[in-house]
């Protein structure tokens, strides 16, 4: 069995006095692909901001390769090798593509194999190459999504978390981001996946968690993505 | 005479830019108006007044290193502490400082003033034609170019400059790519630091005589100005200084002896209508409305 490379234990975290994630404990293993879904203000992006630091973590313990990252700091989390795409893209409008994506490296463990990992990243991503000197406000939406997703993997992470990915893109759009996903798992990133689009990701990753009021209520295979009946159960259950 | 008075007034004005960069940088990290940066100004005109008999290079590398390891001590000791704290808190406590430091001028070099006579030649004329320019005027002009087109090249051209330009947008989106906060903050305070130190060198040639509220004054007007273009974007807030110096050098120079006396009524004036109308700043994008951003 791949390495642990994410292990959630229990994990609690508020806004004040208002619990938001209650108890969550979760597995990633090396190369795999976890789906969190779950209704809006069931918790998913505060697991996801408590793993970063930026949400402190209440209770539980949160292991990164076998190490506590509870109570570390945002930037140091991501030097250890932890990306984060957040909702909504969050690029920098008026800097430049190539500026937004050379802020990627402020969280990039070493300078080692940088040319390879842009070839690779340009590959995967042909427009972040293409319109580098435009204004990243001037993008269109999959495009800036493809671009915060480039500038997470610009830092070498071993686990990506991603925010929502598809909020707010085409269905082709769509596609084409989870396609570049899969070749991002190919090269063995980790990635721990927040959707609204339950069924896709049901079906597209290795596990996926249904969250619903700070609680993990079930966990589906990509086999059961069609199995509706237990979904609407966990959702409104 | 017009053209006298007019260049005269741009250097005064790139004085004031000078103020404004430093207030619109640490703005721009951690949206905080930091009254201090005054203190700094005085903090390096006293070095230079206790340094006097040193020699000039001597006295003026001493004004940088206190303007610079002041500008970080207080960002230390006073406001790291205070990060994630509300608005106000930090704001309350850059008059804090500001008040603290200023007590300790007051016990230290009385009320009356001390005279730091430096470089007292650039204050000569330096005549071309019917034109009587001072040598310092010429300083200013020169010292404010170099000064703002560096900044604009550490930000533009260095890593540490996109760090902060995204620090500036957005602090947390910065953080979750790893930009390192007390990094780009400490940098923010080392450049307030030098362009202090610049301020304070020039001022000090200007008006020997150095009092408590020495740099206070200068700041508090370079801070209206920052307010008038739209701090929260550098090059507006340069604009917004450089255009309250302009405007105050150069109606003292043009208003009639019997007004001169209001030229800063004046000034105010014109800075209450501009903000009447663009409250975001004169040179704020258009359609914004507000100083805050999300």
């Amino acid at each position: 069995m791949p390495e642990a490379i994410l292990e959630l234990d229990r994990v609690e975290a508020s806004y004040g006095p208002v619990p938001v994630v209650r108890g969550v404990s979760l597995t990633a293993r090396g190369g795999e692909i976890v789906g969190l879904i779950g209704p809006n203000g069931a918790g998913k992006t505060t697991t996801l901001l408590t793993i970063m630091g930026v949400v402190p973590c209440a209770g539980g313990e949160i292991k990164f390769r076998g190490e506590s990252i509870r109570g570390v700091r945002p930037e140091k989390v991501v030097r250890r090798g932890i990306a984060l795409v957040p909702e909504g893209h969050r690029i920098f409008g008026d800097l430049t593509v190539a500026e937004n994506l050379r802020l990627g490296l402020a969280g990039r463990p070493s300078p080692d194999g940088l040319s390879e990992d842009l070839e690779w990243i340009h590959g995967i991503f042909p427009v972040v190459n293409e319109f580098r000197d435009r204004p990243a406000g001037a993008l269109s939406g999959g495009q800036q999504q493809q671009l915060a997703i480039a500038r997470a993997l610009i830092a070498a992470p071993q686990l990506l978390l991603l925010d929502e990915p598809s909020l707010g893109l085409a269905p082709s759009v769509v596609d084409d981001v989870l396609r570049a996903l899969g070749e991002i798992r190919g090269r063995g990133v980790t990635m721990v996946l927040v959707e609204q689009r339950a069924q896709l990701i049901a079906g597209f990753a290795d596990r996926t968690h249904v969250l619903n009021n700070g609680e993990i209520r079930t966990t589906l295979t990509p086999s059961e993505a069609k199995d509706t009946s237990r979904m609407i159960a966990a959702y409104f259950g | 005479m017009l053209l006298q008075a007019i260049i005269d007034a741009v250097a005064v004005g790139a004085l004031y830019a000078l103020v404004a960069v430093g207030l619109a940088l640490v703005f721009g990290v951690m949206r905080l108006i930091n009254f201090a940066q005054g203190e700094l100004i005085t903090a390096g005109a006293y070095s230079l007044y206790l340094t006097r008999n040193l020699p000039l290079v001597v006295s003026i590398i001493v004004c940088f290193v206190v303007c610079v390891v002041l500008s970080v001590l207080i960002e230390r000791v006073a406001f790291r502490p205070l990060r994630g704290a509300s608005p106000a808190t930090t704001l309350v406590a850059t008059f804090a400082v500001a008040f603290a430091l200023e007590a300790v001028w007051l016990i230290a070099f009385t009320p009356q003033g001390k005279t730091a006579d430096l470089l007292s030649t650039l204050n000569q004329p330096a005549t071309h034609g019917s034109l009587h320019l001072r040598w310092l005027t010429i300083v200013e002009l020169g010292a404010g170019l170099l000064l703002l087109g560096g900044t604009a090249l550490v930000l533009n051209r260095t890593t540490i400059g996109l760090h902060m330009r995204a620090a500036a947008t957005n602090f947390r989106d910065a953080q979750l790519l790893g930009v390192r906060a007390d990094r780009v903050i400490m940098f923010a305070f080392v450049m307030a630091g030098v362009l202090a130190a610049v301020v304070s060198l020039l001022l000090t040639v200007s008006q020997p005589l150095v009092t408590p509220t020495f740099g206070l004054d200068v700041t508090i007007l370079a801070l209206v100005g920052a307010v008038l273009g739209g701090i929260d974007r550098l090059a507006s807030a340069t604009a917004g200084g450089f255009l309250i110096g302009f405007i105050t050098s150069f109606l003292g120079d043009e208003l009639p002896a019997s007004l001169s006396n209001f030229s800063l009524s004046f000034t105010f004036g014109i800075v209450i209508l501009v903000l009447l109308i663009r409250p975001a700043g004169l040179l704020a994008a258009l359609g914004q409305s507000s100083v805050e951003r999300v």
